[in-house]
């Protein structure tokens, strides 16, 4: 049997039980999920500590959770056009902390215009986000009038036609609207783009989180995820919701990276990057000592690496079998850390050898190379730090 | 959908500024759209408009300078046609037949006019006219009374339009808020 066939065997088996062994299952996909369009979403649900291992309790819990998403998106998006209101405090111009009116145009301000903006450039290379979903949300797009969420923030114009009289004959009327197709338009009715799926997952996440908001960032990764659910075969139809809670769950471990007040301390990004460069002083110290030198922060380079746990430096295939290893990780980001010195020491000749300029081009364009170079590094950085 | 709808503003001839409860209600970002029906007169004027949406549509009043702008004019926002006229040509002023026979000749559900100075919000054989008044409460040529200075609000839904009256109450110098609903 094929190299593939057995692995996707074994995987088999591991899945077939009742009650799944996690760490047996963490310590396979540490080595890659078998491709094939079912079993990454399964592996990252269970990876992402949404379903139990304990496969009785699945359907109940899907359901409860897929339903209290629902109910989000009724009380959370849908806007504000309420009957018996005290006009006295609740009209549209008001500025009333109370006022429904009111918290609408400060979520738009506040964060639905920063998300709108980044779902709108999400992961281009690919034509999935800018396709329709095979799966739109009901209340959305069949509803009478429309409201999905861009329409709060994007700048419109109204079609008017001026009237033209001819003397004491005709008048002319004419509405005409011509517009150049746009990427990311936004689809007809009865239809949803799947970037406007994001776009409320994020909207819904900001509104829960108000402390937290949204950060520039948070749409690449639940790109990825929502990328991951929706071209599954099985349960597509719930991509929406699993991967809001997914997501829920992921961010409450990376939150910290979000937070500005807490990019200083050790729990913030600032921790993360002082790990990486004491782990590669510790793999390689002429690597570090270079940077050093020459002046190469971790900001300049880590940042993006460590808080979008790498989803821009590589192609998306490649990112979701980087994702499956970080995911199996026990203790979560560790293995993070280990990729990251891994991808500096696989390219420690061009650093030792060029100057500053180059080498921040090169760090923050990483050279394309086959993943599975920086994860045997990995594996070899991990293990010879755990001997 | 957000629609601001005012006019008769005669700055700086009749009147020297808006209000300035109402400039305070009027904060750039919640608009998207602004229908005049005229009387603007200046520049200045419309680059403050312009300057609270990006959208502003406006016809001519009988003293506007800038010549250039339509007499009328048909927006389409939803299912809703809506016709803006500034209402000096409309003889009687303000006379609801009259008013009547400009929206059949435009075919709309709305009609929008000005030039009275006055408040006006009715139905009439279903269909909607709104006379927004005057924003800077500037006089009237033939009557004597003290204007109210008001603007209009329409928020537009599918098959409704929900529109707020904010009118400025001289003697206590607070906005007032009303609400009147249209059914298609």
């Amino acid at each position: 049997m094929s190299a593939y066939k057995s692995r996707l065997k074994e995987f088999e088996n591991l899945i077939i039980e009742d009650e799944i062994d996690i760490k047996k299952l963490r310590k396979f996909i540490h080595s890659g999920i078998p491709e094939c369009a079912k079993y990454r979403a399964l592996c990252w649900k269970l990876l992402f500590n949404y379903l139990d291992p304990k496969k009785k309790n699945w359907e109940s819990h899907l359901e409860r959770q897929r339903n209290n998403y629902n109910n989000l998106i009724k009380d959370l998006v849908i806007p504000p056009s309420c009957k018996n209101v005290d006009l006295s405090i609740d009209h549209p111009l008001s500025d009333n902390v109370d006022s429904t009116w009111s918290t609408y145009f400060r979520d738009n301000e506040t964060f639905l215009l920063q998300i709108d903006r980044d779902v709108r450039r999400l992961l281009p290379d690919i034509s999935f986000f800018q396709m329709p979903t095979a799966y739109p949300c009901k209340l959305v797009v069949d509803s009478e009038t429309d409201i999905r969420l861009h329409r709060r923030v994007a700048p419109s114009v109204l079609s008017s036609a001026n009237v033209e009289r001819k003397g004491l004959g005709m008048k002319k009327i004419n509405l005409i609207v011509k517009r150049a197709p746009e990427n990311y338009e936004a689809m007809q009715k009865g239809q949803e783009a799947n970037w406007e799926v994001v776009e409320r997952m994020l909207f819904i996440y900001a509104k829960l989180n108000l402390g937290q908001g949204y950060v520039q960032g948070m749409n690449e990764i639940i790109g990825v995820i929502y990328y991951v659910f929706a071209s599954n075969e099985d349960h597509a139809e719930f991509a929406e919701a699993d991967c809001f809670w997914c997501f829920t769950n992921i961010m409450s471990e990376i939150r910290d990276f979000f937070i500005k007040t807490l990019d200083e301390t050790d729990m913030g990004i600032r921790g993360m990057m002082n790990r990486l460069v004491r782990m590669l002083e510790l793999k390689d110290v002429h690597v570090a000592n270079r940077l050093k030198e020459q002046g190469i922060l971790p900001q300049y380079y880590a940042f993006r690496w460590i808080s979008l746990i790498l989803s821009q430096e590589f192609d998306l295939p490649d990112v979701l079998r980087l994702w499956d290893s970080i995911l199996a990780d026990e203790n979560r980001f560790d293995y993070l850390i280990y990729v990251c010195c891994a991808m500096i020491i696989l390219i420690r000749d061009q650093i030792l050898e060029n100057d500053f300029e180059h080498n921040v081009k090169l760090l923050q364009n990483f050279p394309p190379m086959d993943i599975n170079y920086v994860l045997n590094r990995a594996d070899q950085l991990a293990e010879s730090s755990s001997t | 959908m957000l629609v601001l709808v005012l006019g008769d503003l005669h700055i700086p001839f009749r009147s020297s500024c808006l209000p300035s409860k109402f400039k305070k209600l009027l904060v750039p970002g919640r608009i998207h759209h602004i229908l005049v029906t005229g009387n603007l007169c200046t520049k200045e004027s419309y680059d403050y408009l312009k300057s609270l949406a990006g959208d502003v549509h406006v016809v001519k009043g009988d003293f506007d300078d800038n010549l250039n702008y339509p007499e009328q004019k048909v927006v389409t926002v939803g299912q809703f046609r809506i016709g803006l006229c500034h209402g000096h040509q409309i003889v009687p002023w303000g006379n609801p037949d009259a008013l009547a026979v400009v929206q059949r000749q435009l075919d709309v559900d709305i009609l929008i006019t000005g030039h009275t100075h006055k408040f006006e919000a009715y139905e009439h054989e279903n269909k909607f006219y709104i006379n927004p008044g005057s924003a800077t409460g500037s006089f009237n040529a033939l009557d004597n009374e003290q204007i109210v200075p008001s603007f209009v609000l329409m928020d537009i839904q599918a098959t409704t339009v929900v529109t707020y009256v904010y009118q400025l109450d001289q003697t206590t110098q607070e906005v007032k808020v009303e609400r009147i609903e249209y059914k298609k």
